[in-house]
């Protein structure tokens, strides 16, 4: 079965594509998939990137045979030519479409990250890549990897396959970074819904990010991480989380300094968990690692 | 009698990421605790911690220990804003629930 790629590819239009390789018993819809990225012709969102990967892995993961059919890629800016440069094609055919592919400086290309153990990876590659783009110290991205370290730890606990893939853009236009991370796991509402079984799939993605709910998946894990990520990267980033998981889609925005949460029901499946992270780069809070004693007082 | 002991976090672990890694210093402080020693952590070359190995390292003791002794006993050491954050969050949260059900 031969699939078109969406022309804009983003967020909200990856259900029309979604819907095309995956039924709603949350099946491959065909064993063998051919998915044309000629007609992905007008634009793609950074996280584009991973939804596709994610995509990909999922379907090789269930046994489908997995095809891209990319044709020529043109010499000019297109969104093969943003996949070819995020070593997207690399990462799946083996080698980039074009020989002059080259990672972008803004662009933190595609990676597998083993959520077991990906302290290395962040203090090694990720952070030195956005120190460096920031044009600031690392030890003031303490926070930003604590955010990461919360997906990723979410990852490990939850989705049954402990590896998350991960694509990263600044934007320096709008004082940005994305950090785009999915998994193919069970997806968050499976877990919640084990507990909570009349929660549809939005209602449980709102439940999962409650401050102390937890699937108790391990008996330590007390249900923080989701509230301690989106209150560091929402409140102190100045930014938005965006997470899509099953039939369940949740955005967490910054509204006069509230954390404003829009729980809401896609029209396709995500397989696994997508998660954004968009943090505002010309703001301080965040980036703040100064030395604060500690003190009990307040008790 | 009890004396004073310092820890230093990053002499202990390599990194402070998963429960596993906070578990290492959960034990260290349960160790010098039953020694009737009070602790100090020092968060030296950490800048902030996530909510996994807070839990393992800190709020698990709540299992074993008064809050009361736990303030008397254990104190932290260079510090940044957001570790306090996090550390006086996830305490006061744990300390709310206990008192909603006692």
């Amino acid at each position: 079965m031969q699939i078109n790629l969406p022309r804009r590819l983003n967020r909200e239009t990856m259900y029309v594509l979604l819907q095309k390789v995956i039924n709603k018993d949350f099946e491959p819809i065909d064993k063998e998939v051919i998915l044309n990225f000629r007609s992905l012709t007008v634009f793609i969102e950074p996280s584009g990137v991973t939804i596709l990967s994610n995509l990909i892995n999922w379907l090789e993961h269930k046994g489908v045979s997995v095809h891209l059919y990319t044709g020529e890629l043109s010499p000019f800016e297109s969104p093969n030519k943003f996949l070819d440069d995020s070593m997207f094609f690399k990462h799946h055919l083996g080698k980039p479409l074009s020989k002059n592919a080259h990672i972008r400086e803004t662009t933190f290309p595609l990676k597998q990250v083993n959520a077991d153990s990906p302290v290395p990876w962040l203090e090694n590659e990720f952070t030195p890549w956005l120190a460096k783009q920031l044009n600031i110290n690392t030890a003031r991205l303490a926070t930003i990897q604590v955010c990461i370290e919360e997906v990723l730890n979410n990852i490990r606990d939850h989705a049954a396959e402990a590896t998350g893939c991960i694509f990263a853009q600044y934007i320096p236009r709008n004082d940005e970074i994305l950090i785009s991370i999915s998994d193919f796991g069970v997806g968050i509402p499976y877990n919640v819904q084990k507990l909570l079984p009349s929660l549809n799939d939005f209602q449980a993605l709102r439940q999962a990010v409650i401050r102390g709910f937890s699937t108790r998946s391990t008996p330590q894990n007390r249900g923080h991480g989701f509230d301690n990520l989106i209150h560091n990267v929402v409140i102190n980033g100045k930014g938005a989380v965006y997470i899509h998981s099953l039939k369940g889609m949740l955005s967490c925005t910054n509204v006069n300094d509230e954390i404003v949460y829009s729980p809401k029901s896609s029209f396709g499946i995500y397989p696994g968990t997508l998660i954004d992270l968009v943090f505002k780069t010309n703001v301080e809070d965040i980036f703040d690692i100064e030395e604060e004693d500690f003190s009990w007082d307040e008790w | 009698m009890g004396r004073m002991v310092n820890i230093r976090v990053k002499d202990l672990v390599d990194q402070v990421y998963s429960n596993n890694d906070g578990l290492v210093i959960y034990n260290e402080l349960r160790n010098q605790l039953e020694k009737s020693n009070k602790v100090t952590v020092s968060f030296d070359e950490i800048g902030a911690l996530n909510s996994s190995f807070v839990n393992s390292a800190f709020i698990e003791l709540l299992n074993h220990y008064d809050f009361n002794f736990i303030k008397k006993n254990i104190r932290f050491a260079d510090s940044t804003k957001q570790i306090n954050d996090i550390i006086k969050s996830r305490f006061a949260f744990e300390i709310d629930k206990q008192k909603q059900y006692n």
